[in-house]
């Protein structure tokens, strides 16, 4: 049995060699050129790590030459033009952020390496929900109205019947959410129940700031209060 | 004959019950709407950009049988402890802020610590049945005290700032 090849249009042939010339080393000099990359997480809030698993950042940069010895010298870049080791400390970045390090190594033998590497700060943001319990008594129109406070902030949220109440009970939820890690304090408004206190990212222990701890869930009753919450939304043009 | 000693004793007690209904103090709820006055463009809710300003407004009417009085409470995010939106009214002097302005018709808002009260020359602060209070605000505007980085802290809060109202209405 054989088989015709139908033959392939030299057009076609032509383009695709052409194509695969193009793309094939624009590829390669992307994969080759990207500097290796350090990653960190911190809490919205937190200045931006200057140490690694113990390691200052200067210390690791000279580990990026296979021989390390040598005067070093490093220039760090952030989005907003250059700045010097000490200020990179002070930036609270409030999204992920990345910093170029352009690091200069002057040998014994007089010759001078560089070395380029990107450090990724990624920031995450804490969340605390409200479930209010009882919502059974609230009566018609009546909602309920929570407020949190702490770190500058003052946040309100109405609290809305959870869609699916796993006890089956009616629930009302509220959230806040984009919080900077921090100590708050929630109340009820309107209602009788007292605040609660809500520890976001802060460790009890030692009041280290811990990226794990970004939520938390409080519990309230509510009951009917004495007011009743209405409300009008505004959209925000702001420039970031 | 016994059964109209029965008759007797049985109008007795719905005299008695009837006595007691009217005697009793009773305590009216207040029954008040809200109406909400600003416009709302079928897209979506207002914008306001920085320094800039959007229409607004809400205005209570007592639906009930009872004069009541009222009072509320202007809940509103704040970042770095400055209020993000601002609601109060417009005026040919600038922006004036909620229960600050000028008695229009001896009828107005009036700001006494963190409430704003309905005020009424003619009937004491009562509003009337079938009544409704002028608007608690008509303008809304971005607080122009907030720093770039405010401004962004509150974008990262919701891009929607909600403007609440705690609404306690007494019934007299």
């Amino acid at each position: 049995m054989s088989v015709k090849r139908r033959p392939m249009p030299k057009l076609f042939l032509a383009l695709a060699i052409l194509l695969a010339c193009l793309v094939t080393p624009h590829t390669l000099a992307q994969t080759s050129a990207q500097p290796p990359l350090w990653e960190e997480t911190i809490f919205l809030g937190e200045s931006v790590p200057l140490r690694r698993e113990g390691q200052p950042l200067d210390e690791l940069a000279r580990q990026l030459f296979s021989s390390g010895e040598g005067e070093l010298a490093l220039s760090w870049t952030s989005p907003r033009g250059s700045l010097p080791l000490e200020e990179l400390g002070r930036e609270k970045p409030a999204e992920d952020q990345d910093y170029l390090l352009k690091a200069a190594l002057r040998g014994p033998d007089g010759v001078v390496r560089h070395k380029e590497l990107i450090y990724r700060v990624r920031v995450v943001t804490g969340t605390v929900t409200i479930r209010a319990q009882g919502a059974a008594q609230m009566q018609g129109e009546q909602t309920v109205l929570f407020c949190l406070r702490g770190q500058g902030l003052t946040i309100y949220r109405q609290a809305l019947p959870d869609p699916d109440p796993q006890s089956g009970q009616p629930v009302l939820t509220a959230q806040f959410t984009g919080l900077p890690y921090g100590i708050y304090t929630v109340s009820h408004m309107g209602g009788g129940d007292g605040e609660q206190l809500c520890r976001l990212g802060v460790c009890q222990e030692d009041d280290t700031v811990d990226t794990a701890r970004r939520s938390a869930v409080l519990f309230f009753a509510a009951g009917p209060g004495s007011a009743c919450t209405v409300g009008e939304s505004f959209r925000l043009r702001v420039s970031q | 004959m016994r059964r109209g000693w029965t008759a007797l004793g049985l109008g007795l007690l719905a005299l008695l019950w009837g006595l007691c209904w009217l005697l009793e103090p009773h305590v009216e709820t207040a029954q008040v709407q809200a109406i909400i006055l600003g416009s709302q463009d079928g897209e979506g809710s207002p914008v306001i950009s920085p320094g800039g300003t959007a229409e607004g407004g809400m205005a209570f009417r007592n639906q009930g049988r009872s004069s009541c009085r009222l009072r509320v409470r202007l809940c509103v995010d704040k970042v770095g402890g400055k209020p993000v939106l601002e609601a109060g009214e417009q005026t040919r002097g600038g922006f004036r802020p909620a229960g600050t302005g000028e008695p229009k018709g001896g009828e107005y808002w009036t700001a006494r610590g963190e409430y704003l009260y309905y005020e009424n020359e003619r009937t004491g602060g009562l509003l009337l049945p079938g009544r409704e209070t002028p608007a608690v605000y008509t303008t809304v505007r971005l607080n122009r005290e907030l720093a770039q980085a405010e401004l962004a802290a509150a974008g990262r809060l919701g891009s929607e700032q909600k403007l609440y109202l705690m609404v306690e209405a007494q019934a007299e």
